[in-house]
């Protein structure tokens, strides 16, 4: 949680920004390797005996194979909100002004593990609902301590002064991002993956700028609206036509379109950092001809 | 949270639970309950 102040770096005396912009971007991940990442991983695997057991008595038991199948199911549900719930904990985390997730991932997943945990132990001793119940408060504790809750509060929000606009502007540029990275990766050419990379780069500098100072966004917003959109059109047709014929010249324009977006990007980014408004809006226009003309 | 050293400990009980539980299921406890 590092909210920055809205203001205190454009405040008289406040802060330089250029040194914060600096700061290499940060793209959204779940957790160190080694941390939570693997931990959650491990939920997926420890359930597996239930599995064999379901599977082992198919034939002579069917109701208990069933009855255990349902229980391995359910704690395989509960892993993959958790590691939906961690996902989306790392992108809050990452960014400076966030809404917390619409729906509680985190804590489905330690209920769902608790629903699993007592099934488990009522098919293992059955009738024993005091073991059973007891398990599966252990498990809803065990499970909380060890992941956490979900975000529950706006972070930067009231800070910045950022209305919903601003961030529904930036969840939609984000969701680009990670559809034009998608995409990008599914051509599997190391070249146009490490291009998008560098782009997408160029643009979480620039939303991150949009974060620390929301007004930036009425300057920036046809970036993640007409480039951005752009971007992300001009990859899904290029993925879908690579599909089909394999033409170098046309990968050739595929890059030399990134090239220039990231060019433009970083030069928006530059723009914003000097605050000059004018320049920009110049620029954006005769870009946004150019892609016109491009996309004609 | 999930980085210290008590979340560590409450996975290690996390995982004891559903792995107990689980291994029952697989090998149940003949006559058990209540």
């Amino acid at each position: 949680m590092s909210a920055k102040r809205f203001g205190g770096k454009h405040s008289p005396g406040g802060p330089a920004r250029p040194a914060a912009a600096a700061q290499p971007a940060r793209a959204p991940a779940m957790g160190k390797p080694g941390g939570p990442r693997l931990r959650a991983f491990a939920m997926f695997v420890l359930p597996s005996p239930i599995l064999l057991a379901a599977l082992g008595d198919l034939g002579d038991n069917t109701p208990r194979a069933v009855i255990a199948l349902a229980c391995y199911v359910v704690l395989m549900l509960a892993a993959w909100l958790l590691r939906e719930g961690l996902r989306a904990e790392a992108a809050f985390d990452a960014r400076q002004i966030a809404k917390p997730p619409a729906f509680p991932r985190k804590l489905c997943a330690a209920i769902l593990t608790a629903l699993g945990v007592s099934l488990a132990v009522f098919l293992g001793r059955p009738w024993d609902i005091l073991s059973a119940g007891l398990s599966g408060i252990l498990a809803l504790i065990a499970h909380i301590s060890a992941f956490g809750l979900d975000p529950m509060k706006s972070k930067g929000v009231e800070a910045a002064g950022a209305s919903d606009f601003v961030i529904e502007a930036i969840d939609k540029a984000e969701a680009r991002v990670a559809e034009i990275t998608r995409l990008a990766g599914s051509l599997r050419d190391r070249e146009i993956t490490g291009r998008v990379g560098a782009l997408m780069e160029r643009v979480r500098e620039m939303l991150r700028l949009v974060e620390e100072d929301p007004r930036d966004l009425a300057r920036a917003r046809r970036y993640f609206t007409v480039y951005l959109k752009g971007a992300e059109d001009a990859t899904r047709k290029y993925v879908g036509t690579h599909a089909k014929l394999d033409d170098p010249e046309l990968r050739g324009e595929y890059l030399a379109m990134l090239g220039d977006l990231e060019e433009s990007f970083a030069r928006g980014r530059d723009k914003l950092l000097s605050d000059d408004r004018t320049d920009l809006e110049v620029e954006i226009e005769v870009l946004r001809e150019r892609l016109g003309q491009e996309s004609a | 949270m999930t980085g210290s050293w008590t979340s560590w400990i409450a996975w290690i009980v996390l995982a004891a639970v559903i792995l107990v539980a689980s291994c029952q299921v697989l090998f149940p406890v003949p006559g058990g309950g209540a």
